[in-house]
């Protein structure tokens, strides 16, 4: 090997063994700088009595999770996570997987369809909220002249405790919705038309093939689409804000609702890290739950 | 070597000249420049902007650079910048935050050559400087001064068979008037509404005032909201909904509603002056003071304020010209007719101008009475005594337990923030 080549051959090792990591390294710095760094700053703030504008930032230990876990708001907004995520994740999944099948048959205007499923998602969810606002509006709604005719009355949709809940995890299904049908759609074209064929000549029913076909093969995008939506409904904050601002009573104040309180309006950075802290521990003790119980018997084919 | 050392020397004159003039140049035109943060209304940025000319034209030495924050996102984008040392040179934060914030050291105290305190005690409303001045120093100016006042109808007074030029003087009365201008369809579903509170804080918090109830112990330096008196009061705005049924949220927005000519009297800040002219032109409406508990009885409310205040870094003399001016007497001329924003200049309150205004005229005397906020949490501006007044209206509970759980609650939020206004 001349020596000339000897250097291009080690230029060349140089680009094959640089090049990559300066293709990632945008994303990563932007990670870092967004996501990795405030989170352990985060952490760090939650152990510490941490008035965002005071310049004493004194160390107080485990005092801020101490308070957060004493705080009875702290676990009635936990409860409204609970009661919203429950609401909102298994129906919206059922929800999804029908509309998924139902556009998955030869229909006519099938993909006006898919767009009118899908609609929700690309709107602005304030934009949305704003709106649904206004359907639920007591006197002048959509909702409640509409109930009004068919001989109900109408309701105080977003303004009773009892009912506030209700309102806006129906808002929350019909905005994430079209996400997660999309999602089944593309599982559900990926089984394979031959298994449904095989079972059809085994004599198999309409149930038959849902049940032992298309819901096992379903199982990778179902989990997925657990997994998310239960992260993205204890994280719900913008729509709650918007509809109801975590109200009335606090009946609809959920965990990021009150972490964003403490922090902005309290100015009790510390004690809303430590809220942090224990939502995302909780999450992650879910996650892992579900991965255990349905991961197992996950196969990607 | 001769040759060299003059050649050396012409080099080293002739750059000290390039450099003498660069810096003169840029001596000249080097301007204090002010960054301004408040929150937005569309009213607002108009005005400060306007004020921002005028101000740059007399002081061609300082520029203003104003940012307007929407209200909901003002502190999520103040905080961490005040924090992160990139904040404003001058911004407005509500008067009950100045002591957590010049505590904090994020303020500097307004420059006495350009605003002595002196003057500033002399010049202002005692109510709304009140909780400006810290070790005997004001740290801002007052703006966006509000009081409470009731907005009345006169179109449904004369509906109703009432007098438009003769408003309720009592409590008493004013359920009266309510009843007789609510109207409700065959369906028992309301159609008009008579009188409307909204259970916002400040307006239940004023109701407290009037009847006497003390809200403060100075002592303790600690609200003191679980007496008979706040519960009365309490009372009497859950009753206007639950008793009288005068109200109902059913209808949606008070606003709306006295858009639209559904609603006969509402408690509300005189800036709605500003708004209901903005959105309903057309709309004739009238102001009163608020109605007395009992007949010669108090109609003092509540007054809830903002400040400017100038940030540490700023340049202390051009910050302090800067919210001088836009407090200055003319400027709070204009300020009334366009937001509604009341003048705390004390000089102001007695013009003819505005004593002849049947519409200002109450709000002047209204602000003259008006007692400030002396807590320093957020929470007791609006959010807890709304949760209050709703466990009665939603919940059923009772006065004494609304109050009671009011009062710990305020106590509990008060003593967090004492923690961060300490010295």
């Amino acid at each position: 090997m001349t020596s000339a080549q000897a250097r291009k051959y080690r230029l060349y090792r140089l680009q094959r063994n640089v090049a990559p990591y300066m293709f990632v390294l945008p994303g990563t710095v932007f990670y870092l700088m967004v996501t990795i760094i405030p989170m352990i700053l985060g952490f760090w703030m939650s152990f510490h009595s941490w008035s965002i504008i005071r310049p004493t930032k004194p160390w107080v230990g485990l005092a801020n999770y101490q308070k957060v876990l004493a705080n009875p708001v702290f676990w009635a907004a936990l409860r409204n996570t609970l009661v919203y995520t429950a609401g909102v994740v298994p129906l919206q999944m059922i929800l999804a997987l029908l509309a998924a099948m139902l556009l998955n048959t030869e229909i006519r205007g099938r993909t006006f369809f898919r767009l009118l499923y899908y609609l929700p998602v690309v709107t602005p969810l304030s934009i949305a909220a704003v709106i649904w606002t206004w359907i639920y509006n007591p006197n002048m709604g959509l909702l409640n002249w509409f109930l009004r005719t068919i001989g109900f009355q109408g309701r105080d949709w977003l303004g009773d405790p009892k009912m506030a809940m209700l309102s806006v995890i129906i808002v929350a299904i019909w905005s994430g919705l079209g996400y997660k049908m999309v999602i089944f759609l593309a599982a559900l074209q990926g089984i394979p038309e031959t298994y449904y064929e095989a079972a059809m000549i085994d004599g198999a029913g309409r149930f038959d093939l849902f049940r032992f076909i298309t819901l096992p093969l379903l199982k990778p995008a179902t989990l997925y689409v657990l997994i998310t939506s239960m992260i993205g409904s204890f994280q719900v904050f913008g729509l709650v804000k918007v509809l109801t601002g975590g109200g009335p009573l606090d009946a609809t104040n959920v965990l990021v609702m009150w972490i964003h309180r403490r922090a902005f309006a309290d100015y009790q950075f510390g004690e809303a890290a430590a809220t942090s802290f224990i939502l995302f521990a909780f999450i992650l003790a879910i996650t892992v739950i579900q991965w255990k119980i349905m991961g197992r018997e996950v196969t990607y084919e | 070597m001769k040759g060299k050392t003059m050649r050396a020397l012409t080099m080293l004159c002739a750059a000290m000249l390039v450099l003498g003039l660069v810096s003169g140049v840029s001596l000249a035109k080097r301007k204090v420049v002010l960054v301004h943060w408040q929150h937005h209304t569309p009213a607002r940025k108009e005005m400060v902007e306007a004020f921002a000319a005028d101000f740059m034209k007399a002081n061609p030495d300082i520029e203003i650079k104003i940012e307007s924050v929407p209200e909901a996102d003002y502190f999520q984008k103040l905080l961490p910048a005040l924090a992160a040392g990139s904040g404003p040179d001058t911004f407005q934060i509500p008067a009950g935050q100045v002591l957590t914030y010049a505590r904090a050291g994020v303020l500097q105290p307004l420059d006495a050559s350009v605003a002595n305190a002196k003057q500033i005690t002399a010049d202002f409303v005692p109510g709304s400087i009140e909780r400006l001045m810290i070790d005997g120093k004001y740290y801002g100016l007052p703006v966006d001064t509000q009081t409470i006042v009731l907005f009345y109808n006169p179109k449904l007074f004369r509906e109703a068979g009432l007098d438009p030029d003769k408003p309720p003087q009592t409590w008493d009365e004013v359920i009266k008037y309510a009843k007789a201008m609510t109207k409700r369809d065959s369906a028992g579903v309301t159609a008009q509404m008579g009188l409307a509170t909204g259970g916002y804080g400040p307006v239940i918090s004023s109701l407290m005032i009037q009847n006497g109830a003390p809200l403060w112990d100075a002592k303790a330096g600690l609200p003191d909201l679980d007496s008979p008196k706040a519960a009365e009061a309490l009372q009497f705005a859950a009753d206007i909904m639950i008793t009288h049924k005068v109200e109902d949220t059913k209808m949606g927005s008070r606003w709306n509603a006295f858009r639209q000519e559904k609603l006969g009297m509402v408690y509300a800040h005189p800036a709605m002056i500003g708004s209901f002219r903005a959105t309903v032109p057309d709309l004739v409406f009238k102001i009163a003071e608020v109605p007395a508990p009992k007949a010669g009885g108090s109609k003092s409310t509540l007054l809830s304020s903002w400040a400017y205040v100038v940030s540490a870094k700023a340049q202390s003399e051009a910050a302090t010209k800067w919210v001088a001016f836009l407090t200055s007497a003319d400027a709070q001329k204009k300020w009334i007719l366009s937001t509604g924003d009341l003048p705390s200049r004390k000089a102001l309150l007695d013009l003819s101008e505005y004593r002849n205004d049947p519409l200002l005229a109450p709000c002047m005397e209204s602000m003259k009475k008006a007692v400030p906020a002396p807590w320093t949490a957020r929470q007791l501006d609006d959010k807890l005594f709304r949760d209050a007044y709703q466990l009665m209206t939603l919940k059923g509970e009772t006065a004494q337990n609304a109050v009671k759980w009011l009062a710990s609650e305020g106590i509990k939020a008060e003593e967090e923030q004492r923690e961060l206004a300490k010295p």
